[in-house]
């Protein structure tokens, strides 16, 4: 029998695939394959349909706990929701999403599962969404703005817990088209770590191009 | 509030702000919709006119205009049978068809008539909407670019938050990034370039002009957006006096 080994709280490894245990048996959610191990199901969380899913194939450790609550900025339709409500047993996803389109996929996610609120906000203001939870144990960010650092940091201020964890995906090219990568990344991870303390970086090649995911808390 | 009343409050919530009218995204949409239609439509008549070509060249001459054409061969597409073409049929160099190219020739030709109609429907249902939710704008700029200009947007509330400068390079964004890249030189307009205040000008004037018209349709935007409706006029006028100031 093939094994399927936890290797962070709730992500499963086989064969060099990732999953996490499906909270909605017989469901897939975006096409991805379900398996079976020892009378549980679970769902292939695909690297390149997911920017947490490209981090944890390149090695980073999300610290992600079950019991935690989480702020996910810029949810669209739920790829990597999906994925966080498998792995969160006691705390609820706040997704928020600017895009009444894709949204109602998050919508739909969210009605067969019981730990996901969607809310149809901008990101770039805290406020719109304070009506819901007022911090936050996980900040998770993936928003391809020109001002992403600036986004996650106001979120960060009015949302992050003291001892809470921050993980942001950097897309360098919404940033700047023609600057050189590690300029563009340089001033991202410096304004960052000018109010946040940055403990692991980890870029998302081959599965993304020019994006980096770093993992920040307070310092 | 508790988690569970959290997840319900917020799905409660968004999904009302989902079922919300919203008339600009079907405008957005319309205008996409009448592009596409009209691409569609000149190369079918390109296509249709050559293919009948092989039949009845003479008329292909004659009547240039699609809707003419599609009205004269509505009802009969075979020379011979045409009504008031009957000396114009019985000189034409054209080859005879059978009974099927009659029938295929046809139904190519119905098809074109229901997209001419739908164009028309298109254009008839942007021009009341956009008459209705954006008066000042489309008094400056008239209802086909105002419309085209909120769709390039992505909606009105989307254009008023805009600068003027955003606004100016809407529809040039090849040349803009082409110029932000290091090639070549900043482009003066977007599709305000089709504005009958821009269209005319020499080159060099246009981009003086295509910067004060960016201004205005933002002001105009604006209005429209979050405060009086009449203004228009006004806008309208201002602008046509810088015209003829830059014309000079």
């Amino acid at each position: 029998m093939r094994i399927l080994k936890e290797i962070q709280p709730g992500i499963f490894k086989r064969e060099g695939l990732i999953y996490t245990e499906n909270s909605d048996p017989g469901n897939q959610v975006y096409g991805e394959n379900l398996i079976d191990f020892e009378d549980l199901e679970y769902r292939r969380w695909i690297e390149k349909r997911s920017k947490v899913g490209a981090a944890i194939q390149n090695g980073m450790k999300i610290d992600l706990r079950p019991d935690m609550d989480v702020l996910y900025l810029g949810a669209a339709s739920g790829t990597t929701v999906s994925h966080f409500s498998d792995i969160l047993q006691d705390g609820i996803i706040v997704g928020i999403e600017y895009s009444d389109t894709v949204i109602k996929g998050l919508v739909n996610l969210a009605e067969s599962r019981d730990n996901v609120a969607p809310v149809l906000a901008n990101a770039r203001n805290p406020e719109e969404y304070d009506d819901y939870l007022s911090e936050y144990d996980y900040i998770f960010q993936d928003i391809s703005q020109k001002d992403q650092p600036e986004i996650f940091l106001k979120n960060c201020r009015k949302y992050l817990k003291k001892e809470g964890i921050g993980l942001l995906s950097i897309k360098a090219r919404s940033i700047s088209d023609a600057r050189p990568l590690e300029e563009i990344f340089g001033e991202v991870k410096r304004k960052v770590s000018e109010v946040l303390e940055i403990v692991d970086e980890v870029g998302l090649e081959p599965y993304e191009k020019e994006h980096l995911v770093i993992k920040v808390k307070w310092p | 509030m508790n988690k569970d009343d959290v997840v319900g409050e917020a799905l409660k919530d968004t999904r009302k702000e989902l079922e919300e009218v919203d008339r600009e995204k079907h405008l957005v949409k319309a205008v996409k919709m009448l592009e596409e239609v009209e691409a569609s439509i000149s190369e079918k008549e390109e296509r249709f006119k050559d293919w009948y070509s092989l039949h009845f060249p003479e008329m292909v001459e004659e009547v240039d205009n699609i809707q003419h054409l599609a009205k004269i061969l509505g009802s009969e597409v075979e020379k011979s049978e045409i009504e008031s073409f009957e000396e114009m049929a019985s000189k034409s160099t054209g080859a005879a068809i059978t009974q099927k190219e009659k029938e295929i020739i046809e139904s190519v030709i119905g098809n074109l008539e229901s997209d001419l109609v739908l164009r028309e429907e298109l254009e008839a249902y942007i021009e009341d909407l956009v008459k209705e939710e954006m008066p000042n704008l489309s008094k400056l700029l008239g209802t086909f670019l105002a419309a085209r200009m909120i769709a390039l947007a992505g909606g009105l509330d989307e254009m008023a938050k805009m600068p003027a400068s955003t606004v100016q390079m809407l529809g040039a964004e090849k040349a803009l990034f082409r110029y932000l890249r290091g090639e070549g030189t900043p482009p003066k307009h977007g599709i305000l370039f089709e504005h009958e205040f821009v269209r005319p000008l020499p080159n060099n004037e246009r981009g003086k002009m295509a910067r004060f018209m960016a201004n205005k349709a933002v002001i105009a935007a604006r209005l429209d957006n979050y405060g009086d409706k009449h203004k228009g006029e006004e806008l309208r006028e201002e602008t046509r006096e810088k015209f003829e100031e830059v014309k000079r």
